[in-house]
């Protein structure tokens, strides 16, 4: 079959950047076509090209076998290609149906928004999707949002539809539904570009598969035979340890000790929850999103209130103590969300580096900071923990998410910890990224300090804990030893069967 | 819900106002009904440049600069008619296109160069405030008559057929015919004897409303206040709909600047005095809404109707503290009455095009 969608020698120059070089993509009409890459790799930059938010420096464009030029989405959305934005491109205030309309070519003056609401309904329910079309976007969950973003492409009659990062801000349930609505929308002859650094997620869903690597295109490979390893190898440009090795388990003593905590009742709040985490061992919480991690972790750090029972970090108890008393028993926390709790954004580097520690020599002396240690210090953290910046002047919200979270990781691991606490701390990073946060986490066991890995990826919580405790709705359903993990037996246990 | 509230209290203030006309003695009706034409007189200007405001908020910019909009837009209107022979409509219009070009300047500013909405705003209204006073010093001397908008009852009378019955004549011009005929018609007379352009103007925030939220016009202009880049990826142009939203409020406010001059008839120095501010706060106590905003600035209006009427009734309160009672009302509805607002998410944020 001949190629529905054809991009040749796509080059895209930034000022001091060349985000695509020579870059080559063909996709068959009616499949699943992925684009890999680490972050930075260029595949962003790629699509917007697709879809007319840039221009390219070179290169050309074929539809059909026809050359095309596309200068603005609008050009992109009349040769029936959508793109569905990582960060959802929905007007939050404004109901699903008006932003479906919105900005739609063939609008009457007056919009008669029952009758696109009601074209709407039953293009969805041709997708067994049911959408309230008069609800505000803002009262949606993010997979339903998703999912208007999806059916509002198609809706403007896409017929190549871009889908970026789509799986990164859906739980595995959601994911799989994705796939479902994906499997339709190939079946019913539409293309579909999937982006992605998801390796197992791309061999489950995809077709062909298309790696960028530093803004090169790699040769295009079947997604059938090909397996994980390579796939990794192309991104990342040199072999990657996808388990990465740990040393002997030799549990010490209790760093962490929880005993039937109970916190302000609500969504996701703790019943009874009782927990041990030794030294050199990584204790892995699995469990489905909500179902009160984020109090577990806020309860240990004294972001919430305890209600009832005890939290004890080397047999001090430290309930309800404040963050600071609790971080100065060499706690460190690497939160679920950088962006709110982990880092300051518009923040130099080395600001951000001093959060915790700003107020104590050596950092500053009566009340003065000493910049020319904060300096060297923040200088060499970067170093050692490779965040890639110009200098540590730059605003840490300038940086890319993985080197956020390095940046996050480098302060939190050189501040010499006896429990880490790490929250979802591969999500959003690439390959490349996520082996780096690992080996860190897995080192720190390894030096006898004691790590709880809060991740909703399965899979991760398998290959780094020594033991596994499974929440549900508040509640410990059980701790696993190593010898017990098995994914079928731990997924139960997370949807409630003990 | 939350719109059908301000119906329903606006049916309830009808009903009252009708009922203290049939019903109340007549010293009290003719007090409630000069009230109720001063606050219309006083709300119009205020509900016309706020209603335009509201555009320009709704598309993400806001215009701190429409004190100085409307000061532009009162010396020309001034000039215009001056010039005109005292003509309304082409000194406004004179008005109107001097606010324009005052806009034009801002959104250059502010949303080519993405300079900072709250300074260049208020560089706006001290710039306003030294051109036109300069201005105004070298062609005082050209003061010339200038006549206001007809009022209703002379428009209704110049209809064929209809225009003797609606209306009848009196020594110093015409009068509503009802008019004279009881208590109640006196009442209602003093009521509706307007200013044309108070019907036209509420007709026009009508039509405003309806622009905003029921063609595709609106829809744009208010998703580009809360979601630029989004319009952006749908093939929408920020940059036009902005200028044309801050540009189109700019006619607005220039006119309504107008309107204050030919009230009293003359221009003065800095005569907008704080105007375009109160039209900012109807706009946020309207919850951005061209209707809402014409409903506070009628509640504005009344706090200033409020001291002619306490000084019919004869009460002994200084003028200062009097003139105070418009600014207080104001801080008093922002602060605490408006409830819940959605201020548009990406108000006062320059949009950049990666």
């Amino acid at each position: 079959m001949a190629p529905i969608l054809e991009m040749k020698n796509i080059t895209k120059q930034f000022p001091g950047v060349l985000a695509n070089d020579d870059v080559n993509l063909s996709v068959e009409k009616g499949s699943i076509h992925a684009l890999m890459g680490e972050n930075g790799a260029g595949k962003s930059t790629l699509m917007n090209i697709l879809y007319g938010l840039y221009s390219p420096s070179s290169g050309k464009i074929l539809l059909n076998g026809k050359e095309i030029s596309i200068d603005n989405p609008r050009d992109a959305i009349d040769q029936g290609i959508g793109m569905v934005h990582q960060h959802f491109m929905l007007i939050p205030a404004l109901s699903v149906i008006e932003n479906v309309v919105l900005g739609k070519k063939d609008n009457k003056k007056i919009i008669d928004l029952k009758k696109d609401a009601d074209a709407f309904v039953a293009l969805g329910a041709k997708y067994n999707m049911k959408i309230d079309p008069y609800a505000l976007i803002e009262d949606l969950a993010v997979g339903q949002q998703q999912r208007v973003e999806i059916l509002k492409a198609i809706y403007r009659g896409a017929e190549i539809l871009i889908l970026d990062e789509p799986t990164a801000v859906l739980t595995p349930q959601e994911v799989t539904e994705l796939f479902k609505i994906m499997n339709q929308l190939k079946d019913e002859g539409k293309t579909i570009i999937f982006i992605s650094h998801k390796l197992k997620e791309v061999l489950t869903i995809c077709d062909t598969i298309t790696v960028l690597r530093l803004g090169r295109s790699q040769p295009s490979v079947p997604s059938a035979g090909t397996t994980r390893e390579e796939l990794a190898e192309m991104m990342v440009g040199r072999k990657v340890i996808l388990n990465v090795p740990k040393g002997e388990y030799k549990p010490g003593e209790n760093v962490l000790e929880m005993n039937n905590v109970f916190t302000k009742k609500g969504s996701g709040s703790l019943d009874d929850v009782s927990l041990e985490v030794k030294r050199g061992e990584i204790l892995g919480i699995a469990g489905v999103d909500g179902n009160g991690q984020d109090a577990l972790i806020d309860a240990i750090t004294g972001l919430t209130k305890v209600t009832s029972g005890t939290v004890k970090i080397k047999g001090k108890d430290i309930t309800n103590a404040s963050a600071r008393t609790i971080l100065e028993q060499k706690v460190s926390h690497i939160p679920a969300d950088r962006h709110k709790r982990g880092m300051v954004a518009p923040m130099s580097i080395r600001e951000n580096m001093i959060l915790v520690s700003y107020y104590k020599e050596p950092f500053s002396k009566h009340g003065f900071i000493n910049w020319k240690f904060v300096n060297e210090n923040s200088e060499k953290i970067v170093e050692q923990f490779k965040v890639k910046t110009p200098n540590i002047d730059e605003a840490g919200g300038k940086l890319s998410g993985g080197n956020q979270q390095k940046m996050v990781l480098g302060r939190e691991l050189t501040r010499d910890p006896d429990l880490v606490i790490a929250a979802h701390p591969v999500r959003g990073l690439d390959i490349g990224a996520t082996e780096y946060v690992h080996e860190c986490l897995i080192d720190e066991r390894d030096k006898g300090n004691a790590v709880l890995l809060v991740s909703t990826e399965l899979d991760e919580v398998i290959s780094l804990s020594d033991k596994i405790a499974v929440m549900y709705e508040g509640r410990i359903m059980g701790v696993l030893d190593k010898e017990e993990f098995d994914i079928t037996k731990i997924g139960m246990m997370m949807a409630g069967h003990v | 819900m939350k719109r059908k509230k301000g119906l329903i209290i606006g049916i309830v203030a009808l009903l009252v106002i009708l009922a203290v006309g049939l019903f109340a003695p007549e010293n009290i009706s003719s007090t409630l009904a000069s009230f109720i034409a001063q606050d219309l007189r006083i709300a119009l200007p205020l509900a016309v440049a706020a209603a335009g405001l509201v555009y320009g908020e709704r598309s993400g910019v806001l215009n701190l600069g429409a004190e100085g909009l409307m000061l532009t837009g009162a010396l020309f209107t001034w000039l215009g008619t001056s010039l005109m022979g005292g003509n309304p409509w082409l000194g406004s219009l004179l008005g109107m296109f001097s606010s324009f070009l005052m806009a034009l300047l801002f959104a250059f500013l502010v949303i080519t160069l993405r300079s900072n909405q709250t300074v260049i705003g208020v560089s706006i209204n001290i710039l306003a405030l030294g051109l036109t006073s300069t201005i105004y010093r070298v062609v005082q001397s050209m003061e010339a008559p200038v006549y206001n908008f007809p009022s209703i009852a002379e428009v209704l009378s110049k209809l064929p057929v209809l225009g003797p019955v609606l209306t009848s004549p009196t020594e110093t011009g015409v009068q509503l015919a009802i008019a004279g005929t009881s208590t109640f018609g006196n009442y209602l007379n003093t009521i509706l004897s307007q200013n044309v352009m108070v019907y036209i103007g509420i007709a026009f925030i009508i039509f405003l409303q309806f622009v905003l939220f029921k063609t595709d016009l609106g829809l744009k202009v208010r998703a580009v206040g809360e979601y630029p880049k989004a319009c952006d990826t749908l093939g929408i142009n920020v940059f036009r709909i902005r200028y044309g939203a801050v540009l189109f409020s700019s006619l607005l406010a220039g006119f309504a600047g107008g309107l204050l001059v030919l009230d009293i008839k003359s221009f003065a120095e800095n005569m907008t005095a704080g105007k375009g501010f109160i039209a900012i706060a109807a706009v946020i106590f309207g919850k951005y809404t061209p209707i809402g905003a014409l409903g506070a600035s009628l509640v504005f209006g009344g706090a200033q109707a409020l001291q002619y009427l306490v000084q019919a009734i004869g009460w002994k309160i200084p003028g200062d503290l009097m003139n105070m009672i418009p600014y207080l009302v104001t801080i008093i509805a922002l602060a605490g009455f408006i409830g819940k607002t959605h201020k548009p998410a990406a108000s006062t944020i320059p949009y950049t095009k990666e």
